[in-house]
This record gives C-alpha cells, structure tokens and sequence, in this order.
C-alpha cells in the first residue's frame, strides 16, 4: 500500500515516446562516436572496401557493357560460326558448300589488302598503309559478316565505293564522300568512302599475328561492292577466296570442317577455322575473362583485408569494452540487442563503403567502358546504373564485413554479465616458445624479450603482421617482376632481339627467291636483304595440332634471329624444324619427336611429311616453326620462293623504309613496306600507359604493407598503453618503449619476407598465364632484383608505419592511461 | 520505521549458493544464503572483501545464476530462468550502480541516461531525472568532463530511469571522498523516500549502516547476521 501512494507521489512523468522513434538512438551515437576515435583503423578499412567495391563493380558492369556490346554487333551482323580461305573459287560453286549438311548459310567473298596512297605526311615515317579490302554481295540481303554504318549512306554495287571502319576513319579525319587513293591490281583507284561501319569480324583490328596492338592510322578493314572489287581485281573475276558459314542448330563444327576440307581442297584450301580459332574473337573473349579475373582476384583482396582489419578492431574493441558490455546487460540489453550494436559497426562501414564503392564503380565503369571501346570497335553501350551489381556490391560488403564484425565480437558476448562486469583474467604468461631456447633470449634487451614473448601470447595479432607482410612482398616483388622484366621482355624482345632488320618488304603472293633478293639488293640504300618464307601448316602430333605460320629464314640470317633461351643464335635448321615453346605445350612435343606437317603449298599428292623437332625456343608473341629456307622448298617439293624480305640499309629504319615505299609505290606485287623502328615507337607509347598501371600495383602492394603494420602496431599500442605508460614513468624514452613494439615487428617482418617469396613467385607465374594466350606468351621470370625491391618496399613501408605508431607513444598521457581501470 | 510483518515481500533467498570451478575444485562464494528483502527497505550488506557481498547481489540482481538455492523476485522465480528471462527481469525490475560509475564513456550525461531508459518499458523523463540528481544542466557533458560525485549521480540517475522497483548498488562510495560519498548516500535515500525503491548498498564501510533500515553481514558465503535498525540515521550524520 504504502509503495502504491509513494508511487503516486512520484514527481516524475512516464516518458512513452522513448520506446518508440527515439530507441537506439543513443547506442547509434557511441558507435559513431567509437568510431570517430578510432577513425584511422576505420578509415583504413573504408578505402579498402571502396577500393575493392570500384573494381568489382567498375569491371563488371564494363564487362557486361562490353559483352552487351558483342553480342549487338554479333546479331546485327550474322557473325560467321567458321572461316575458310582458298587460292580462288568460283562463286557459282558455293551452291556446292550449302548442301552440306549441317551448313545454315553460306557467304563467299573476296579479300584483298590494298596499299592506301597517303599525302598525309604529319604521321607518316614512310611506312605504308593498309586496308583490307572484302567484298559485299548487295544482292544478298542475309550474307554474314555484314558491316553496321555508324555514319553515311549506302553503297551502290559497281560504283567506287567503300566502307571503312571507324578507327581508320577517326585516325584520318574521313568523312562522308571523301576520297581515298588505293593500289590495286597494280593501279592506283579513287575510292569515295561513303561510311565508317562496324564489322563483327574486325572489333579488334590487326593486321597480321605478328601485330600486339591496332594501330588504326596504318591499317584498316573496308567493305567494297563485289562487282567493284572485281573490277579492281580483274584477274580473281567472278572469283571469291574467303568463305564464311553459320552452322545448323546442334551441328558440330569438326564434322563440317571434314567435308568442307574435302570441298575446298580443289580450290586451294590455305586455312579452316572455327569461330573459337577466330583471332577478333578470341582476343575479344581473352578481354572478357581478364575483365572477370580483375572484377574478382582484386576485390576478393581488397576486402578479405579489409575483413581481417574490421575483426581485428571489433576484437579489440569489445575486449576494451568489456566493462561497457557489462553495463548494457545490466541494463537489461538482450544478447541480440548488444550483438546488433557491435556489429553495427560493421554496417556502418558496408553501408558508407558500400555506397561510395558502388558509386565509384560505376562510375568508374563508364571510364573502364570508355577505354574498352577506343580498342575495340563495337556499338557503344552503356548502363548507367545496374542495379544487380549495386545490390551484389552491397551483399559482398555486408557478407565480408558482417561475417568479420561477428568473429570479432562473438567471444565477448558470449559473458554472463556479472563475468562481463570484472576486468579481464591476465592473459597466461607463463614460459613461451622462444623462453626454450636460452641462447636467443640472452642476446636480447628487455624491450627485446618482451616485444619477442607478445609475439606467441597475442597468436592472431602475429599470425596478421606475419601474412599481412607477406603479401606486401608479394604484390611488391610480384608486380615488380612483370613491369621491370616480363612486360617489357613480352613487349620488346621480338622486336629488339629477334627481328632487327629496318623494313620488311611483304610480298602479295610468293615469288622468285633469287631474283626478288638480287632486285633488292640492287637498291643503292640497301646493305643486306634476306629471305622469309611464309608458309601456312598444320603440324599434328598422335591427336594434338596446331595451324600456324612455318618461317623459312637463310642458314646466315642476321635480320631475323632464331634465339635460344639464353639469348644465343641458334642457325635455322636443315634437318628438321625448330618451333617455340607454347607450339611444343600445345602439341605435346619435345625435342626430337617427329610431327606430320600439312600444308596447302605441298605439292600435288603429298598430303602430310613427317618432320623431326630439332629444337624448343622460347617465343613471346606469334607461335611460329621455323627452318631453312632451301630445306622448307625441298620439303614442300617447290622452287625457291619468298613471300618477304628483311631488309637492312643505310641511314635508318624510317629513311629506308620511307625509300622502300617510294620505290614500291605503284608496285602490284608489294603489298606493304614495314618499318621495325615504328612498330617499337608505337610499342613504347603502349608501355608508358601500361607501366603506370603497373607500377600503381607496387605502390598499392607498399601501401599494403603500411596499413598492416600501421594497424598492427596501433592494436599492440591500445592494448598495452598501461604496460607501455608504466615504462615511461620508469624513465625509459619514447623510442625505447617502443622498440619493444619495433623489435616484435621487426622480428616477425623477417619471417614474413621469407613467406611471401613462394607465393610472389606463383604470382607471378599466376599473371604470366592471364597473359598468355595461344598468340602472346608472357614470360613469368622473378628476378633477384625483384625480390630486393620487395623488401626494400616492405622494409620502407614497415619503417614509415613504425615512425606513425612512435608519435602514439609520444603522445601517450601518462596520467590519463595509467587513471584508468584495468 | 518498517518491520518484516508489515512489508510486502521482494526478494527471497533461500539456501543461495554459487559454486565456482577453480582448477580442479570447487569454491564457494556463496554457501547457503538465507535473505529476503521487502518493497521499498533500504538495505546494507556488509561484509569483508571475498564474503560474497557482490556473488549475492549479481544473483539477486540477474546477473549470473545460482548453482544451488531458491531465489523468487515479487513470487516470480529467478533460480533457474533462462538467460532471456534474466534479461528481461533486469530490464525491468533492476537498477545497478557500480563502485567505479561504469558510465559509457562516449556518451554524454543525458545519453547514459537515456540509454537504459530506450529499453525500459514504463521508462522515467531522463530529464527530470537528472534534475533530481543535480545534473540539469550538465546532461551535454561526457564522463570525462564531470567529477567522480557527478558520474556517480549519472549512474544513479541512469539506475533509475527504468522505473525498478530495486535498485542495487555495490559500492557506490567507494571511489568518492567523504563529501561526494554523503552526497551520494543522500540520494539514494532521497530516492528510496520519494520513489518507494527498494535500494540494496554493498560496502565494507560499517559507518553507512547507521542509515540502513535492516542490516545484513555476510561472512563466508553466508549471512551471519541481520539487524534492524530501529532509528536509521540522515546519511549527512554518517561517519566515514
């Protein structure tokens, strides 16, 4: 009764609208506050999410934009499903073609490359330009491979029209009705361009195998009339020697090719191929897979770090928070309400990494987009914002985080609350692994053996700056490896060390050996002129093979060097071929096995020669067999022939081949003149632009280093600051309380570097795949060089994070640690 | 003055014990705790440092659970409740006040308060309450800010704003010198007097007892003793 009337006594009022709008509020506020103490851990934390949230979504939604973009121009244009090239067939015979079963459609065209007369000298080295020319049946309103104006007007079929693809139109300011000179049938022809068009056979756009990048200004692709391009080819009237098909729904392409072999041998078969063989296509893929491995190996990186961090932080958080936790049980806060609070922490760092990360992403995605459309010709499709990768963003970042924030906290909240009233138990310290060996321990100071005893009584602290510092040197060592060695050795090494021969004169069909050379040679400029022999051959080993060019070089090249893994000439061989290291992969082969070589230049009857491999070398871009040019004409049973020449001359590649070009100007045999010293120029402006990324990578992997010891050093300084406090009262120096924090990271650094070698090393090996294709193979060297950088680097960054977490001891306040309640 | 036969029943203890497995024994911090406490009493406990003082009182209070005993809280069964039955007792029916304040450290005056006034159900005006406490005009400061009197008066403040009916608290002068700990104990029998709380103060400082209404003495584990106090004295005439 009397606790009835003093309740009514009770002066205060009931407030209701606390349970309501207002309801955790106040914890909402501790944990901003919580973190804007700590906001270095956290801030650490956050540009790695968003930095691991931009790639993910910058890359795939430019993947999905440029897939999107594929698939468009795929459709529109009726992309071929296989490719065959003949000497010549008639295109009244293609009937024959379309009633093999399994065929859908069936286009024949004529392709030839063309020399473009060019007055434009700003650019011009005195190199040539290029297009390729390829027929358009107007009349055939379903042909495949069809070309999509970006700009202009139809052609008319016998008129001197042309389409030409963007790039070559961008790179010569080409607009509608413009005029453009070419040599063809050994003429020179006014061609009016009409429209700059997209082709789903040309999105990336080189010339031949040996080419790493487009250059658009020297060469391009462009669709003519095909009753005008047998004008302009006279003699390959009614004529078509290229040939495209879809196949029927469920046929597989290897049955066709059969048939279609035996169709085409007649008419000089040179090469069948799938559209899986397909060279646009395939780089075109290559693009996509890259674009997916970057979308995943990065910000799987990028936030499994950020994860360890936050838990590490949560961790230490709730330990310091014990007491706290204590309080809001005692309050009456239920496990789920306290879990919630800590992990909010966690989402307040999804959330704002999320959203920015996300946001960055796509827009970042349109740059990434942007940059894929400049290499590759495609309609340019953008989406703005993909709602799919925002909420996929979002799920990662909550899933990583969230799964880390409860690893983080679970332990602590599993204490009954009067437990979680009481200070923590002191951590067990007894005798420590390194305590066994007596010998260590004596040599150190008593900073030493305490630094040296944290390390086995704070495991998961050790175990994150002992991996944390590994991976520093790997990325470091690993991305110093390609962009100090591998990518300019893949880049250069063909250019520099193989090919060293000022111009090379391409040849539209083979001819004369003796007599092109002697033509040559004549020239006043030249000093020396080689032969290079291209042939088109499949090598087959029991079921493995392999399409590729054979090169026949003379036994005294000098332009042209065969060159063994250490760098030394090796003389083409008579007696067998000498082919390069992937070819070997591919086929199986090894040194002294004997694969069938097929070709369309064997001569008649002869369907495959068994040839021995005399040696493996190594070959960065093409994948090519090389031999003899005199035993390759016995072998394939025909006269002396070329279809190249090396040449070397006076007063340098750019005048030579500026004068080669002169003097073939109006040559219908020479179809290009091509300069060495032009094609490592472009090579170089390409590597500028890749060596930032490159070196972006190494800066990363030091700041890697620095945001793990940083972290690792400031989670040591706030658990021990009573410990640290007490030896500065003790007399001891900043600097010498903190070599007890030094001397454990110092020592687990050592070890560290140690663990990060093997995996820099697969790393390494790891990118070295991602670029290989069957066209390019990047070389996976980790030079000693590469490994002294790393530690450099790592030791640098350790150093740097080391002279932060020192001006934390600095400014500890003596006083308020040493107030506080244990 | 009140008496056992006149006070409704709060807390009843019966054969309270709590065993803990230190190594390969076991110990006792509480050994057969027989106690009850009634509706709107001040009670001292009283003990030397190990007795059992803080064991009873995380056990009356919801904080741990008995290994052995009957504990009731208005007729309603503690021993054996659930962890979110122990929750929810304390959420309700339970203030604490801790010897060293406990505040959160990153939260101002008003927000201690307001915080374990968020899960309460028939919560008090934190405002009025830090009125009452002396603290009006102080609700913007944080813990840091304020003296080891005025975080204890937050902590009593924040003990109340629930609404319990017992308010337990261990120690609350501990930390405080002779002024600030009259202060406090002035309070809390303010609040006792103006709210009808029942308010449990643990000490080892035999001097607060004077204005307990009944006065247990732990010894062991177990109460050796309760008295009552037939003439409580004002906390301002309270030795130290």
């Amino acid at each position: 009764m009397l606790a009835r009337k003093v309740r009514q006594r009770n002066v205060l009022r009931h407030k209701g609208r606390q349970r309501t709008g207002l309801q955790g509020n106040v914890l909402r506020r501790k944990v901003l506050r919580d973190i804007g103490q700590n906001k270095g851990s956290y801030a650490a934390c956050l540009v790695l999410i968003v930095m691991g949230l931009t790639v993910f979504i910058a890359f795939s939604v430019a993947n999905d934009n440029f897939m999107m973009a594929q698939q468009l121009l795929y459709a529109d244009g009726r992309f071929a499903e296989g490719f065959a090239e003949v000497s010549g067939m008639p295109e009244s015979d293609l009937y024959r073609l379309r009633r093999i079963e399994g065929i859908a459609r069936v286009s024949g065209r004529l392709v030839e490359d063309v020399r473009v007369l060019s007055d434009d000298r700003r650019r011009d080295d005195g190199g040539t330009l290029y297009l390729r020319l390829i027929s358009k049946d107007l009349e055939d309103t379903e042909r495949l491979n069809d070309s999509s104006p970006v700009w202009g007007e139809p052609m008319r079929s016998g008129e001197r029209h042309l389409w030409v693809n963007t790039a070559f139109a961008d790179a010569h300011g080409l607009d509608a009705e413009d005029t453009i000179s070419v040599v063809a049938g050994g003429r020179a022809h006014e061609m009016q361009v009409m429209a700059a068009m997209l082709n789903p056979e040309f999105v990336y756009i080189m010339r031949d195998d040996g080419d790493l990048f487009p250059d658009p200004y020297r060469f391009g692709v462009a669709t003519v009339p095909l009753t005008t391009m047998w004008e302009l080819f006279p003699d390959q009237r009614g004529v078509v020697n290229d040939i495209v098909f879809t196949l029927e729904p469920g046929t597989e392409y290897r049955r066709v090719e059969e048939e279609l072999e035996l169709e085409l041998e007649d008419y000089g078969l040179i090469r069948i191929y799938s559209r899986d063989d397909h060279r646009s296509h395939l780089l075109l893929e290559e693009e996509s897979e890259v674009l997916t491995s970057f979308a995943t190996f990065f910000p799987a990186l990028m936030l499994g770090v950020a994860g360890f961090i936050l838990y590490i932080v949560l961790k230490r958080l709730v330990q310091q928070q014990r007491g706290q936790i204590g309080i809001l049980k005692s309050c009456g806060y239920t496990r789920g309400e306290i879990t919630r609070h800590y992990l909010a922490y966690s989402a307040v760092l999804a959330v704002t990494g999320g959203i920015v990360g996300s946001l960055c992403g796509m827009f970042a995605a349109n740059t990434v987009s942007r940059l894929l459309f400049e290499y590759f010709a495609l309609p340019e499709v953008y989406v703005g914002f993909s709602l799919r990768y925002f909420l996929a963003g979002m799920g990662l970042c909550a899933g990583v985080l969230g799964l880390a924030g409860y690893q983080g906290v679970k332990h602590a909240l599993r204490l009954s609350p009067a437990e979680a009233m009481l200070p923590p138990p002191p951590s067990p310290a007894g005798k420590t692994i390194f305590d066994r060996v007596p010998w260590f321990t004596r040599m150190l100071t008593t900073q030493g053996l305490m630094g040296i005893r944290n390390i086995s009584r704070a495991p998961g602290r050790s175990a994150f700056l002992l991996v944390g510092i590994a991976i520093s040197l790997t990325l470091v060592s690993a991305n110093y490896s390609m962009t100090a060695v591998n990518m300019p050795t893949f880049l250069f090494y063909q250019y520099t060390e193989v090919e060293t021969y000022d111009a090379r004169i391409s040849l539209r069909a083979p001819q004369a050996r003796q007599a092109v050379l002697r033509e040559v040679e004549a020239l006043p400029f030249v000093t020396r002129a080689e032969p290079l022999a291209q042939v088109p051959v499949t090598l087959v080993y029991r079921v493995q093979e392999e399409d590729l060019k054979l090169l026949g070089l003379s036994e005294d090249s000098r332009l042209y060097n065969i060159l063994d893994a250490r760098g030394n000439r090796i003389t083409p061989a008579r007696e067998g071929l000498i082919i390069s290291e992937r070819l070997a992969r591919n086929l199986r082969v090894r040194h002294g096995d004997t694969v069938a070589l097929e070709s369309p230049y064997l001569r008649e009857n002869t369907e495959e020669v068994q040839v021995p491999i005399v040696a493996v070398i190594p070959q960065y871009i093409g994948m090519n067999a090389y031999m003899e040019v005199g035993a390759l004409e016995r072998l394939l049973g025909q006269p002396a022939f070329l279809s190249s020449v090396l040449v070397r001359g006076e007063g340098g590649g750019e005048e030579v081949t500026s004068r080669l070009s002169e003097h073939y100007r109006d040559s219908d045999v020479v179809t290009a003149v091509d300069s060495r010293q032009r094609m490592v120029a472009n090579l170089e402006e390409m590597w500028e632009l890749f060596s930032v990324i490159l070196h972006l990578f190494v800066l990363i992997g030091a700041v890697f280093s620095f945001a793990v010891i940083y972290i690792a050093a400031f989670v040591t300084l706030s658990e021990r600051s009573r410990e640290l406090a007490s030896m500065r009262v003790l007399g001891m120096t900043p600097k010498e309380v903190f070599s007890v924090i030094a001397f454990e990271q110092w020592f687990l650094s050592f070890f560290g570097i140690l663990l990060g070698l093997l995996p820099a090393r697969y790393l390494v090996e790891g990118f070295a795949t991602a670029y290989t294709t069957d066209m390019y193979t990047m070389p996976a060297h980790m030079p000693a060089e590469a490994i002294a950088v790393g530690i450099v680097a790592t030791l640098i960054s350790i150093w740097v994070a080391q002279r932060f977490a020192l001006r934390r001891v600095r400014s500890l306040s003596l006083v308020e640690v040493l107030r506080e309640r244990e | 003055m009140r008496t056992e036969e006149t006070q409704r029943e709060l807390v009843h203890a019966s054969g309270l014990k709590k065993r803990y497995r230190m190594g390969e024994v076991d110990v006792y911090a509480l050994n057969g705790v027989d106690l009850t406490l009634y509706d709107g009493e001040l009670v001292v406990v009283l003990g030397a440092s190990g007795s059992g003082k803080t064991t009873m009182v995380n056990l009356i209070g919801g904080m741990d659970r008995p290994s052995e005993g009957l504990l009731r809280f208005a007729g309603r069964r503690l021993h054996g409740a659930g962890e979110d039955e122990l929750t929810k007792y304390r959420r309700t029916e339970v203030g604490f006040v801790f010897q060293f304040f406990n505040l959160m450290p990153n939260l101002t005056a008003w927000e201690n308060v307001q915080l374990a006034a968020e899960v309460a159900p028939d919560p008090l005006d934190v405002d009025q309450l830090l009125e009452q406490v002396g603290l009006g005009d102080r609700g913007n400061h944080f813990p840091s800010q304020l003296s080891g009197g005025e975080q204890q008066r937050v902590a009593i403040a924040r003990a109340l704003a629930k609404n319990p009916r017992l308010l337990l608290c261990d120690e609350p002068t501990g930390a405080l010198d002779l002024t600030t700990g009259r202060q406090v104990l002035k309070l809390l029998r303010e609040l006792r007097d103006q709210y009808g709380k029942t308010v449990v103060i643990i000490t080892h400082n035999e001097n607060i007892s004077l204005m307990a209404d009944r006065v247990v003495y732990l010894k062991d584990g177990y109460v050796e003793w309760v008295k009552q106090n037939e003439k409580p004295l004002p906390p301002e005439q309270v030795g130290w």
